[in-house]
């Protein structure tokens, strides 16, 4: 499903985000990233929606070659992505901010109301459909961005740090609601450097430091 | 919710976040607009004056009642109109939109502009024949015609200037309400969007701005001729076709600016 090859990314001037990286990840596998802060984490999964371009390597998802696309636009409406800071639109109600990656999909309007209704039953919010992300909890806000990155049923599930700007309670939630997406066959990718987390809900872990993958 | 009613909410929203910024791009381009407006009539109003076939008639010192009605017979007989009779007393010094130099009517006091309609001229051997004071009678003026052409020249040059300027204040502007917007637009990306979804708000911002321009400028038109209502309201009265034009014109430079804007933002996050 996702593939590494050799993949190196520098930053200006010359650091070194992640060095020489090979990696396999399958379909369907739930694959927690880890290590300790810029070790790297969320430039390898910016490198799988194309957020950014390696400086050496190459990266295929779903077979396809992603590496040198000019238009990402394709490749991130397949895939969901799911933030820290939860990166929900602020003006726009919880509705609203589901329904937009259907919008941006084309889906014709009778069915982005059932599925944003059906989505939001699944995270637990459909009665705070009107509410502004202000209104919420930090954990309500990330089922929010939970539920708007599976609006379009993605192959694959990218969450970087999605825990941690949440209380462990709250933590244990989402990561309940991850589990239950990657059951429905969903990839899920999860960065994350908290050993709670990969001691309650084991799965395989990938170990970043300096860049370097120093265990699996 | 369907997309043409998500990108109106946005574009609505994004009107309300920079009111001021886009009001202010809506009073410039007005006035540049008006400008624009007058100078547009003033052409109007003059670019046929060489191709009629209008004739000048100067009449050499003061001219009687009876030789002045003798001419009209002539004049009228040969099937011609007077169109204007203009003299310093009547202090009527515009010919089509055009100042007649001060020099010129102090030489010649009285000038007839007659209209043969085409094909039809006053020949001045036939009235110098009944009236001797008539110095000359010439197929338009050339000092006018020249004045006139200078002018236009300088009215034109002028205008495409202008439309320049509203042109990149506009894009100035859109350009600002991208990186007011960045964060959103940032999301949007990070969601699959490609660049006409997430363009389409500005765009409408642009179009917006210019049609709000063109319909302040006619408003400013309509109030300035209502509050000048003589001299020289005839030459920049604004009639249908010069109001329409504005609006229109308006509208094309929003939709360019909008254009422009969003191609080089294209261009500059590619590059």
């Amino acid at each position: 499903m996702i593939e590494f090859f050799h993949v190196t990314k520098i930053y200006p001037p010359g650091i070194y985000a992640l060095k020489d990286v090979t990696l396999k990840i399958r379909k369907g596998e739930f694959v927690y990233i880890t290590g300790p802060s810029g070790a790297g984490k969320s430039t390898l999964m910016s490198l799988i929606y194309r957020g950014t371009r390696p400086t050496d390597g190459k990266i295929f998802v779903r077979g396809n070659d992603i590496t040198g696309i000019d238009n990402p636009a394709k490749l991130r409406r397949e895939i969901g992505i799911v933030f820290q800071d939860f990166k929900l639109l602020k003006h726009r109600t919880i509705y609203e901010n589901v329904a937009i990656p259907l919008l941006i999909a084309g889906v014709k309007k009778e069915k982005i109301e059932s599925r944003v209704n059906y989505l939001l039953n699944f995270v637990g919010l459909f009665s705070k459909r009107w509410a502004y992300p202000d209104e919420l909890s930090g954990g309500e806000q990330q089922r929010v961005a939970i539920a708007r990155a599976i609006a379009n049923d993605p192959y694959i599930l990218l969450a970087d740090e999605p825990t941690g700007n949440l209380d462990e309670e709250m933590a244990i939630e989402i990561i309940y609601l991850l589990k239950e997406i990657n059951l429905k066959g969903v990839t899920v990718v999860l960065a994350t450097h908290s050993t709670e987390i990969l001691s309650l809900f084991p799965a395989r872990i990938i170990k970043i430091d300096h860049g370097e993958i120093v265990s699996e | 919710m369907n997309k043409a009613k998500y990108w109106i909410g946005t574009f609505l929203s994004y009107i309300r976040k920079d009111t001021f910024r886009v009001m202010i791009t809506i009073v410039i381009g007005g006035f540049s607009l008006l400008i624009f407006a007058i100078t547009f009539q003033i052409l109007k109003n003059t670019t046929h004056y060489p191709e009629r076939n209008r004739s000048y008639i100067f009449v050499k010192g003061k001219i009687s009642k009876t030789e002045l009605k003798k001419m009209t017979e002539i004049l009228k007989e040969r099937n011609i109109k007077i169109y204007r009779i203009i003299t310093p007393e009547y202090k009527l010094r515009y010919l089509y939109g055009e100042k007649i130099p001060e020099e010129l009517l102090k030489i010649v006091p009285l000038t007839i502009v007659a209209d043969g309609g085409i094909g039809k001229r006053v020949f001045p051997a036939e009235l110098q024949k009944y009236i001797e004071k008539i110095s000359s009678v010439a197929p338009g003026e050339s000092k006018i015609r020249k004045m006139a052409g200078m002018i236009r020249t300088f009215l034109i040059i002028f205008s495409i200037t202008l439309i320049g300027g509203i042109i990149v204040i506009t894009i100035f502007t859109i350009q600002l309400s991208f990186i007011s917007h960045h964060e959103e637009i940032e999301i949007l990306k990070l969601l699959g969007a490609d660049s006409i979804f997430i363009s389409v708000p500005l765009f409408l911002e642009g179009i917006f701005i210019g049609t709000g321009s063109g319909l302040l400028a006619v408003v400013f038109f309509i109030l300035m001729k209502a509050a000048w209502q003589k001299y020289p309201a005839n030459l920049i009265s604004p009639d249908f076709a010069t109001m329409g034009t504005t609006i229109l014109l308006g509208i094309a430079t929003g939709v360019i600016s909008s254009f422009l804007s969003i191609v080089s933002r294209r261009h500059d996050e590619t590059g």
